[in-house]
């Protein structure tokens, strides 16, 4: 058995979360920098997103968020079946984001809005760099959500199993960070897009 | 270990409280962003993104519940990522 030290567990998590930050950080810094070059067609470009898809799903990913953290404190508590039940929702939650940005991007994408399509190509430099960056930065955003799901099912499945347990937790903790963060980033990603633009 | 609940996280109560201010300030800045406060739009709206980051970084990832350096590590990243953004703007703005 090995000796389990959770703190240290928490600080390896953090660290790798600051890779992350920083990760999205240059591209918020390489989009801050284009909007400031071209401000009337980044506006232009934002005006063409949908503030209903992107407000809705801000509410999805703040409620799943708000679902792990009554997960930890419902496992804390002994409530070990409706801690379960928290992470199936926050799983759940989390597709349901990905489905709605599928449905917008397919509606961009039936538009003929899309990296390096003919109608795009006619458009001014600042709008193919708008939706240059917009399916960058939400497709690797998307990614990421896809990556937290399989991390919540994994810990779904040792909260059954008994690998995650009240006094064993920290493998849900740090799943859970990775998940707060994937949601951090999106209160950022949506209003530069969907509202500043 | 004792039945004692491990306060090592939040109440469901307080959970719910932020998540409400979390769906509210959403609102708000959508609202916001309806209005022009011309130059300052950018400003309006990342302040209001910060406010909601801090609440989760806070509550929601625990930072209230854990050691102080833990803050210290967390605000030296977002000082390094700020630094990074706000010379880069420095040369932008003002270089030609």
């Amino acid at each position: 058995m090995h000796a389990k030290d959770p703190e240290a567990a928490k600080l390896g998590m953090w660290l790798f979360l600051f890779t992350e930050i920083l990760l999205f950080g240059g591209l918020f810094l390489l989009y801050a920098s284009y909007l400031y070059r071209f401000p009337d067609e980044f506006h232009v470009g934002g005006k063409q997103l949908s503030l209903i898809y992107g407000t809705v799903n801000t509410a999805i990913l703040l409620i799943s968020s708000w679902a792990v953290a009554m997960s930890i404190s419902a496992l804390h508590r002994n409530r070990d079946s409706l801690s379960r039940k928290m992470l199936l929702l926050t799983i759940g939650l989390g597709l349901v984001f990905l489905v709605n940005k599928a449905f917008e991007w397919h509606g961009k994408i039936a538009a003929g809005i899309y990296p390096d399509s003919p109608v795009l190509n006619t458009k001014p430099d600042g709008e193919v760099l708008f939706f240059g960056l917009y399916y960058l930065m939400t497709g690797l955003h998307g990614i990421h959500v896809l990556i937290g799901c399989c991390l919540l099912l994994f810990a779904y499945w040792w909260l059954r199993i008994g690998k995650i347990h009240r006094t064993d937790y920290a493998l849900l903790e740090n799943v859970g960070l990775y998940w707060h963060l994937v949601d951090l980033i999106w209160v950022f990603l949506f209003p530069l897009f969907y509202l500043i633009a | 270990m004792t039945d004692k609940p491990n306060l090592h996280s939040g109440s469901f109560t307080l959970n719910t409280c932020v998540l409400a201010v979390l769906l509210v300030l959403t609102v708000l800045t959508v609202l916001l962003s309806q209005i022009d406060f011309g130059v300052f739009d950018v400003l309006v709206t990342i302040v209001v993104a910060s406010i909601k980051a801090f609440l989760i970084v806070y509550y929601f990832m625990h930072l209230k519940y854990e050691k102080t350096y833990f803050a210290g590590i967390v605000l030296l990243c977002f000082l390094i990522l700020g630094l990074a953004i706000g010379m880069t703007f420095f040369d932008i703005g003002w270089r030609y």
